[in-house]
């Protein structure tokens, strides 16, 4: 056993939006937490969501309806227990944010603004102008720092412990001093964001890695509905940096080469405002077919006009500039879809709670599950805000009840060791050459359109990746700093994820929200409306199913 | 486009002190220098080390010196740089803090001035809503924080100001942008305690260089410091250097239309504040003797009623 004197009540990892407001509750219960991040927070990802947060806060909307609309976004395959619980604290959290002091967009006369965004059935997106994730990370930020809330600012996890089912604690590696640290927690919350670097040209931080995810895996809690991975339809080309929904939401049309609106053929009735899943289909279909422009179609803003573009989307028109060279007052912006959300995660239920005691998740990492085959934008900074409080006061609760259970020392040991192999390593393979690899790969074989053959071959190429993997090198063996070793833990984690991804997307033989499949194009409700439940074997991933969470809202044709 | 990197790299454990080394490298055209970078340590030398995460301005971890500016390495562009005439990118660490390892910095310091100003909201309970209302707050409420809600935290203007370089106590741009934000909020109590905090924390410190100015998010913390400092005048905390010397100045050339300097710093030191007059008295007269003293009794200009109109018209400005 060892005891490096580390411990806490309850052990948040990752310091997002669902991290810190975990954090936040569990001290409020009164308990004694620290938060591990590999960044800085306010470096967290959360910071870079756009458009805003869906509440029914208007007096004409009801959280039934935003419950409604988020259940029938998810294909239903969203747990529909859980998804009331997101739609109707929704209202409740956002105030709860704004008396923290998140400064929303305002109407005329004081109130909280909305706008209107995909797949909703009334206009229920809070935002501030379009950096919404920014300020709400700000100030739940300020809140940790005046609850004073102990923060492991860079310090890396590569294994959670876990025990006879029981979470143990973390190892945690100092990236300013090379040591590792053994955590004891009794309760560990893991907010450890989603795993977009697993494709290529993603929407995401280059932080956004899956580690969470793929250490829980390993440790034995199961990953659920990998196969769901939301294409964002408005990114840009260069680098895949998004371009928001709330520029549709304000109105911006979505041309072809032919400078046709082509949503309505899609969409008749929400056109540019369907879910996200319908919107990248659309235009994957019409630059397959030959009227896109250069691999592109245009986001066009002009007619809403500059005044409204610098008041409500001031941000990406400089990220169109810096980064498109074009300034949407002026011209239509080239965009495409691309790689942004993963609606799977670790499997907990509706309390945040996974399969194994004392180990809870919440935000992107987790599945519990209200986004289902397909999130609706807007819902994944509520379900941060939501699902981090509920998370935080179910592993407050938890931790009340238990004692610290002890941490092996073959679990420091073991990270010791693995590091030491790595540097000791003459292996030919590195790192950038095998994550690129994979994200071409992932790219090319699990895209917006899917097929049996396809995936095949991706799977057979992820699984050579892996097999390459065990001759990997690395050039630097220093201590201080080593960011050369933290990316190839992080490949190691993005290698299992994507395998997992690969093996749930070829078994289900359906084409449900985000997972469309060219040879199985319909939904099945009879055999499919399940959760695809991945258990780590020697062998790879194995698949079970579990039933979803049904209620109000029966499986129904989806249009918009 | 060929472009030479020339970077200062330091490893602990290796260097007893920092060195340059040269890279060249060969980048498509509307690459940045983060593209730049990310591409050196995946294929040339994986030990590299700097910090970066979302690549599009939004996160703040990527700042570093280039060509002697801090900057957001992702969003600026190599030819950026090359139409400011440098031939290479020469590329060190932020200023004011302690190096770890190549271009990473510590950036304790610049947390610790975040924290100092309290930087969350502290709104009178009595006054907060019902758990499912907000509070009321106009568009125009909202608009003097505007600005300082974009602040990424990047600490560009934190390395390139030069009083937090020489001032380890001045609280630094940032902060006070922050600090800002709070004391414009209608929902905050604290407005006046926040006030005299500030100054405690040198709000009156800056020295008006404006490389804070050169934001990139368009920030201002120039400007938030200069309405902080108008703020707490208007609150009464006047007590103090920096509100002295802004209210003689003002007096003088609105008396005469001119700066009577002598006064200027009897004014700023405090006419009853006799320890200080004494510390200055003896400098004073040095200059007195060196002919290097303005004569207190100065001509008002031509046409003082148009100084006073200028007041006049700046002071309605103000007010709306």
């Amino acid at each position: 056993m060892v005891n490096s004197g580390l411990q806490h009540d309850v052990l948040v990892v990752g310091a997002g939006l669902a991290g810190m407001r975990a954090a936040v509750a569990a001290k409020q219960a009164g308990l004694d937490v620290a938060i591990v991040s590999k960044v800085h927070p306010m470096r967290s990802h959360s910071g870079a969501a756009q458009g805003g947060i869906n509440a029914a806060v208007a007096k004409d909307d009801s959280w039934e309806n935003h419950w409604f609309d988020t259940v029938k976004g998810s294909d239903y395959l969203a747990d529909q227990d859980a998804a009331r619980i997101l739609t109707e604290q929704a209202p409740e959290n956002i105030f709860e944010l704004e008396h923290m002091g998140c400064l929303f967009s305002r109407w005329q006369d004081g109130r909280i603004a909305t706008r209107p965004f995909g797949g909703a059935g009334f206009p229920r997106t809070c935002f501030v102008a379009d950096i919404t994730g920014h300020v709400i990370l700000q100030t739940v930020y300020e809140q940790c720092l005046k609850n004073e809330v102990k923060v492991y600012e860079e310090f890396f996890v590569p294994s959670l412990i876990v025990e006879d089912n029981v979470c143990r604690g973390v190892i945690a590696l100092d990236l300013a001093s090379g040591e590792f640290f053994p955590i004891r927690a009794k309760a560990v919350v893991f907010a450890t964001g989603g795993s977009g670097r697993v494709f290529f040209k993603s929407t995401n931080s280059l932080i956004s890695t899956g580690d969470g995810v793929a250490i829980a895996y390993r440790a034995g809690a199961p990953a659920e509905d990998m196969e769901f991975i939301q294409f964002h339809p408005t990114t840009l080309a260069a680098n895949g940096v998004l371009i928001t929904e709330g520029a549709r939401g304000e109105g911006a049309y979505l041309l072809n080469s032919e400078g046709e609106r082509f949503m309505f053929r899609y969409a008749p009735s929400k056109g540019e405002l369907a879910s996200r899943d319908v919107v990248s289909r659309a235009e994957w279909t019409e630059i397959l077919e030959g009227r896109g422009v250069n691999g592109c179609v245009m986001l066009d803003l002009r007619h809403l006009g500059k005044a409204r573009i610098e008041e409500r989307l001031p941000q990406i028109r400089e990220l169109a500039i810096d980064f498109a060279g074009v300034d949407p007052i002026d011209a239509p912006v080239p965009i495409k879809p691309g790689a942004h959300y993963t609606m799977g995660g670790i499997r907990v239920d509706s309390a945040c709670a996974s399969p194994i005691q004392g180990f809870f998740a919440a935000g992107e990492c987790a599945a519990v599950s209200v986004h289902g085959a397909n999130r609706l934008g807007g819902n994944s900074l509520l379900e941060t805000v939501v699902f981090g409080r509920v998370a935080g006061r179910s592993a407050a609760a938890y931790a009340k009840d238990h004692d610290f259970a002890p941490l092996p020392a073959s679990a420091l040991q073991a990270q010791e060791e693995r590091r030491r192999v790595l540097f000791a390593s003459s292996g030919k393979e590195r790192v950038h050459v095998l994550r690129d690899a994979m994200q071409a790969a992932m790219n090319e074989h699990f895209h917006i359109f899917r097929d049996k053959i396809n995936m095949e071959q991706g799977l057979a190429k992820i699984r050579d990746l892996r097999g390459r993997f065990g001759d990997i090198a690395i050039g630097d063996h220093t201590m201080v700093y080593n960011t050369a070793l933290t990316e190839a833990y992080e490949l190691d984690a993005m290698l299992d994820l994507a395998e997992i991804i690969a093996v749930s997307a070829l078994a289900r033989t359906e084409s449900r929200g985000a997972h469309a499949r060219t040879d199985y194009k319909d939904r099945d409700d009879k055999k499919w409306l399940m959760h695809t439940v991945a258990h780590p074997t020697p062998a790879g991933p194995k698949l079970s199913y579990q039933p979803v969470t049904m209620g109000k809202f029966e499986p129904m044709e989806r249009v918009y | 486009m060929k472009s030479t990197f020339l970077i200062q790299r330091y490893v602990p454990e290796r260097d007893s002190a920092p060195h340059f080394e040269r890279y060249e490298l060969d980048l498509w055209d509307e690459a940045t220098i983060l593209d730049g970078l990310l591409m050196l340590k995946d294929k040339h030398d994986d030990s590299l080390t700097f910090r970066r995460a979302c690549r599009h301005a939004i996160c703040g971890s990527c700042s570093m010196v280039v060509n002697g500016y801090t900057k957001l390495v992702c969003k600026t562009p190599i030819s950026q740089e090359v139409r400011r005439g440098h031939t290479e990118l020469r590329i060190t660490p932020m200023r004011t803090m302690r190096v770890v390892k190549d271009l990473v910095v510590d950036m304790a310091p610049f947390w610790k001035h975040f924290r100092d100003v309290e930087p969350w909201l502290q709104p009178d309970p009595k006054k907060e809503p019902a758990a499912d209302q907000e509070y009321r707050v106009t568009p125009q409420q909202l608009a003097p924080s505007r600005k300082d809600l974009n602040c990424i935290l990047c600490a560009v203007c934190f390395s390139d100001c030069g009083v937090t370089e020489v001032d380890s106590h001045f609280a630094g741009p940032p902060a006070l942008a922050k600090a800002h934000r709070f004391v414009t909020d209608p929902r905050d109590s604290k407005r006046k305690e926040r006030l005299q905090k500030l100054v405690d924390l040198g709000l009156w410190d800056c020295a008006h260089a404006y490389n804070c100015m050169e934001c990139p998010k368009h920030v201002d913390p120039a400007h938030a410091i200069a309405d902080l400092r108008r703020l707490s005048i208007e609150a009464g905390i006047t007590n103090n250097i920096g509100a002295r010397h802004s209210q003689a100045f003002t007096k003088s050339v609105g008396r005469s239309g001119r700066l009577d300097e002598t006064r200027l710093v009897l004014e700023t030191v405090g006419v009853t504040n006799i320890t200080g007059q004494m510390k200055i008295g003896p400098q004073g007269l040095r200059m007195l003797l060196k002919g290097k003293m303005p004569l207190p009794m100065i001509h008002k200009v031509d046409n003082p009623k148009e100084v006073r109109r200028i007041y006049d018209a700046v002071g309605t400005k103000d007010e709306q």
